[in-house]
């Protein structure tokens, strides 16, 4: 079952000053359900502004994005930030929780904002907790725990509100290598369960843990690697794909 | 370096930062104007010429002192604002290979351009302000008097005053650069801070100093008497200040988190927290708004209540419009040429003299009453009372007539050494001055004796008593003045005469209390720029941190309006509790400033309620106005 559809779609920037820029030029993916993608392109490349337009924090010029059938420019302005609280999950590369919120209030954070009773709130709570090894943590607070916890925190803000969808961006990029595996177990581990994932990296181990690769360059999807089954190795063809690619630019 | 280099790179910074730097040269220039204006006002030799003029130059002289004082304090205050907020700029030229040496000389360059503009400015402003300040006061005053357009050694004494200032900024910059870390320079104010940690105790130690200090400012009656008493309710009230916000604040937002079906709550939840994680830093500053905004509205009732009360003040003192004091009754040559005096003025200047009272009488200083304490005390012989009232009341030789007031009412006699002296009766009024009842500082008794009684032996009044003259003027308001000035000065010719006139004294109360409100308003101005200039900055600082915060909230799944909401509530709290608990010490304090006043002869309260009130409204909306210029700031920043 599709989940995610993007369909021509294109994202020019025009700044106040000079020619306009194409940051992405006719993107065409889509991902089924419980699928774990891995985005890969260097700096520049346009990968952080197609994860912005996946999360509806940007709107794309051309084309359709659709998630679960509803087409992002059908929704109202003002119905956007329930749209994202309701159907995505956010991790980011520095955690973003706030300071001043316990790690359970900044997990709470989102449904909160939907207004669910405090009791749901804390049903959800444990479980996800104990999967994530965070309920002995929860009454501290950000600067008390490491980044590791922090970044397990911020996964559970993501899963609480069960999302169609989780967009990570450079999960792993401030922790340790330690860290990095335990957070790349979990994300299996999530995967495993059923949720969809879709995860924006600069790191071959990290990308090796998705189904699904995509290489994306000057705005377009280049190269796309497939599974044959989840553990198949492919880090590799990651290499080799890398490999190719500045070879390419070393002839330009 | 290059010298170039760095005046150019100090004028950059400064114009980059002019967010910081704007109201901080502003706030420089309104109180080096301010500071200028008192100062050339102390050297005004044209105020020496008129009554009340000496005090007026005393008021500004302490103005003078007290603004230096002020603005010390302020702009440390203010710089070192600025200067944490540009700590990564700092740590950043490290980075790039300046030195520390290299820094200071740089932040030497900056302090001097902005010392150059504020006192330039402020000084040419100045010279437009006193100008101003010399229509305005002298208006009020009613005297024509005219200011010099520039008065040097005023110019001089800014000059100095604030290069002295500039300089002690200068090193408070050296040390904070000297004394911190590159890396911490870097960092700057990066670091989380913890969740403030109060104990419930100071909470209640709060709540505590308030109350003591609120009963203690009502149930003082006589604030020169029970000066002690006074100063603890201020300094209750002050602590009580800085523990309500530090403590009081925290525990209630505390209470409220734990309260689960009131926290979780998307109205309340980052509010709460926010307002809880905010409050240790905010805690000081907004106990030192609350302190400032209580000081200026204080200061404000006061001197306008001062001089909206002139009239009462006045009608207290005087309860006829001229009032003469011969010492010498007997001298019936001084009374001749005093008539004549009176009467040549009469013609000259057109005025009737109405209602004309003359009696005799002394004045003495004893304990009456038995109660350890010295009454002062006039006697009026009970011939006179007689031929005034056109009475005919006896007394023995031990018998006395008292006027009745509060004290008086009950007293069945008077005890003057051993004599003791029988209170026939009181009486509601006196035909004469009894003016002095009125006195906050003395208690006066009226007592009518016969002149052959005991009393007057005792004193032996015969060698004492003293000719009064008093009556009403009927002519223009001008003609009255003129003719009191003759009288006045003429009569000091005659030996033993002693001339008084109402519309004198009351040139000389218009001129002390004009002069008094001015100082007023300066102080309240300085005051209330610094509040101002306070809250901006705590607003801009925290803009920066809410910046990050808001664009996680956005990226969690919180809509523009919701974001917006919290903005709003969040500044009008921290914005309006300072005003409220500000305006609340007013409240509290009106009885006080009452009595205080009451000393000055001013014992209207409704004049003092309205100045209150009047105080209030301008506060609020200069309030007001600085609140709606922050949030727009604020918004920008955190909305960029």
């Amino acid at each position: 079952m599709e989940i995610l559809k993007v369909q021509h779609m294109k994202k020019v920037y025009k700044p106040r000053l000079g020619a306009e820029v194409e940051a992405l030029s006719d993107i065409n993916f889509t991902v089924k359900k419980g699928e774990y993608i891995a985005i890969m392109g260097e700096s520049g490349s346009g990968k952080t502004t197609l994860l912005n337009i996946l999360a509806s924090l940007d709107g794309a010029t051309e084309g359709k994005v659709m998630l679960e059938g509803v087409d992002y420019k059908h929704i109202p302005n003002d119905e956007l930030a329930a749209f994202r609280r309701k159907h995505l999950g956010f991790v980011f590369q520095d955690f973003n929780l706030l300071d001043q919120f316990s790690l359970k209030d900044n997990i709470f954070l989102p449904l909160v904002l939907a207004s669910t009773s405090v009791k749901e709130m804390n049903e959800r709570l444990r479980n996800i907790a104990k999967t994530l090894e965070i309920d002995h943590i929860l009454e501290k607070y950000p600067y008390e725990v490491s980044g590791g916890q922090r970044q397990r925190a911020a996964v559970a803000r993501a899963l609480i509100t069960v999302p169609s969808l989780v967009l990570a961006d450079e999960p792993t990029g401030a922790l340790d290598s330690r860290s990095a595996n335990e957070l790349l177990d979990l994300f299996a581990r999530i995967h495993e369960s059923g949720q969809t994932i879709i995860m924006v990296t600069h790191s071959v181990y990290a990308a090796s843990k998705a189904s699904r690769v995509l290489f994306i360059k000057d705005g377009k999807i280049s190269n796309e690697i497939n599974k044959a089954y989840m553990e198949e190795d492919i880090t590799q063809q990651i290499f080799e794909m890398q490999a190719a690619r500045v070879a390419s630019r070393s002839i330009l | 370096m290059n010298r170039k280099l760095y005046f150019k790179l100090a004028f950059t910074n400064i114009k980059n930062n002019r967010v910081m730097f704007l109201p901080y040269v502003i706030t420089c220039i309104v109180i080096i104007a301010l500071f200028y204006t008192i100062n050339s006002l102390v050297n005004a030799k044209s105020l020496t010429s008129i009554s009340g003029g000496n005090f007026t130059i005393d008021v500004m002289k302490f103005g003078s002192l007290m603004f230096t004082v002020l603005s010390l304090f302020f702009l440390i205050y203010t710089n070192s604002f600025i200067f944490k907020r540009r700590k990564k700029e700092f740590g950043l030229y490290h980075l790039l290979g300046l030195e520390k040496k290299h820094i200071k000389k740089l932040l030497m360059i900056e302090n001097l351009m902005i010392a150059s503009i504020s006192i330039i400015s402020g000084i040419l402003v100045g010279l437009v302000f006193n100008k101003l300040v010399g229509i305005f006061m002298f208006g009020m005053m009613k005297v024509s008097l005219v200011l010099e357009a520039i008065s040097f050694p005023a110019v001089y004494k800014t000059i100095g005053t604030f290069i002295v200032i500039f300089i002690i900024i200068h090193f408070t910059n050296l040390k904070q650069i000297h004394s911190n870390h590159v890396m911490e320079l870097i960092k700057g104010s990066q670091i989380g801070e913890k969740e403030p940690k109060v104990k419930f105790i100071w909470a209640i130690l709060g709540g505590t100093f308030l109350l003591a200090g609120y009963i203690l400012s009502f149930t003082v009656t006589d604030p020169k008497e029970e000066l002690s008493a006074l100063i603890m309710a201020i300094v209750f009230i002050i602590f009580a200040t800085y523990l309500l916000f530090i403590a009081v604040s925290i525990v209630l937002l505390k209470l409220l988190r734990k309260k689960e079906t009131i926290y979780y709550r998307k109205e309340n939840f980052t509010l709460i927290s926010t307002m809880l994680y905010r409050m240790k830093q905010n805690a000081v500053g907004l106990s030192n708004i609350t302190v400032l905004s209580t000081a200026t509205l204080i200061v404000m009732t006061t001197t306008i209540s001062l001089y909206l009360g002139i009239n009462t003040m006045l009608n207290n003192t005087f309860q006829y419009d001229v009032s003469i004091k011969n010492e010498a009754a007997s001298d019936v040559i001084g009374q001749q040429q005093l008539q004549i005096l009176m009467d040549s003025n009469k013609e000259k200047y057109g005025v009737e003299i109405k209602t004309p009272i003359s009696y005799r009488g002394g004045q003495f200083a004893a304990d009456l009453t038995g109660d350890g304490k010295e009454e002062y005390f006039f006697v009026l012989p009970l011939n006179d009372y007689n031929e005034l009232t056109k009475k005919n009341i006896q007394l023995e030789a031990n018998e006395v007539l008292l006027l009745q007031d509060e004290e008086t009412a009950t007293l069945q006699a008077i005890q003057l050494e051993n004599t003791s002296l029988k209170v026939k009766d009181t009486v509601n009024e006196l035909p004469i001055d009894t003016s002095k009842t009125n006195s906050k500082e003395a208690h006066w008794i009226y007592i009518v004796a016969p002149l052959t009684g005991e009393l007057a032996l005792q004193l032996d009044i015969e060698n004492s008593l003293t000719m009064y003259q008093v009556f009403n003027l009927q002519g223009t308001k001008e003609a009255i003045n003129e003719f009191s000035h003759a009288i006045v000065n003429e009569s000091q010719t005659i030996s033993n005469v002693d001339v008084e006139a109402k519309s004198i004294y009351k040139e000389s109360l218009l001129v002390r209390f004009s002069g008094l409100l001015f100082l007023g308003v300066f102080i309240s101005t300085v005051l209330f720029a610094e509040t101002a200039l306070m809250i901006y900055y705590k607003q801009i600082s925290e803009g920066y941190d809410d910046r990050k915060r808001f664009s996680i909230m956005k990226k969690v799944g919180m809509n523009r309006n919701e974001i917006k909401e919290t903005i709003r509530k969040q500044t009008l709290i921290m914005f309006f509790a300072p005003l409220v608990v500000a305006l609340l010490h007013l409240a509290v304090g009106i009885p006080l400033v009452i009595k205080i006043i009451g000393i000055a002869g001013m014992d209207n309260w409704i004049i003092t309620l309205g100045s209150a009130i009047f105080a209030s409204l301008i506060f609020i909306v200069i309030y007001g106005a600085v609140f709606i210029f922050t949030e727009k700031s604020y918004k920008k920043i955190v909305e960029r």
